[in-house]
């Protein structure tokens, strides 16, 4: 038996492929949408088809290109499924944080333009506060 | 507000056509006061902030707020307008 004259095993590069376009395009494209990048389906259902593709290379041709193959495509899936279901989630709790209710804590920063601004000098207005974690 | 420092918001600003005030918390002091630190979140091992949107009475009471539990998922600016819209 000669494996030169086998017909090339595709499932062994297109599931990895697939999967690790959908682990780069989360972080390249889906982050800019808001849709996309909240609940990450679109990109979780690429990576898990790419497993899928991969897994069927495994079985329609086992040898070691479609077992790495099938490696890749797994590592892509662990590496945004742990970002976007465990990790972005592992922050401290806000039990500290001001409630419905009660009075807003002082807040006196610089603003752009190195312009001091104190949340209580609002006192005729709504004022919306934002935290970011920055790094823009 | 985040914890960038006043250039940097300048920088943004200017970049983005922000005419809000964008404030600088490089001292942590906001986010400490606030219950938002999310410490050693910074690359160089500082604290940052968790998101949090706070909605501010004029008598200075909190009268709404939104502190996601997972930091990819951000209030929409559409969200908070509907929440300034609604009657009280």
């Amino acid at each position: 038996m000669t494996t030169a004259a086998a017909p090339r095993n595709h499932a062994a590069w297109i599931g990895p492929l697939v999967a690790l376009i959908g682990l780069v395009s989360y972080f390249a494209l889906a982050v800019k949408v808001p849709a996309l990048r909240d609940s990450a389906a679109l990109n979780l259902a690429l990576v898990a088809a790419g497993v899928i593709i991969a897994a069927w290379g495994v079985l329609r041709r086992p040898g070691w290109r479609s077992w790495l193959g099938l490696g890749g495509a797994v590592a892509s899936a662990v590496l945004l499924a742990g970002y976007v279901l465990v990790l972005s989630k592992q922050m401290p709790v806000a039990d500290a944080a001001p409630l419905v209710g009660s009075p807003a804590p002082p807040l006196v920063l610089p603003d752009q333009s190195g312009r001091i601004v104190d949340l209580a000098g609002f006192a005729d207005r709504r004022v919306v506060v934002l935290f970011y974690r920055g790094f823009w | 507000m985040s914890v960038d420092t006043v250039e940097d918001n300048s920088r943004l600003a200017e970049g983005l056509g922000i005419e809000f005030p964008l404030l600088s918390d490089s001292g942590r002091e906001a986010i400490r006061a606030w219950g938002l630190v999310h410490a050693g979140a910074d690359p160089r091992g500082d604290a940052i902030a968790r998101p949090g949107v706070f909605l501010i009475e004029p008598d200075g009471t909190v009268s709404w707020r939104s502190i996601p539990d997972d930091w990819r998922v951000r209030l929409r600016p559409e969200q908070v307008l509907a929440v300034l819209r609604s009657p009280r």
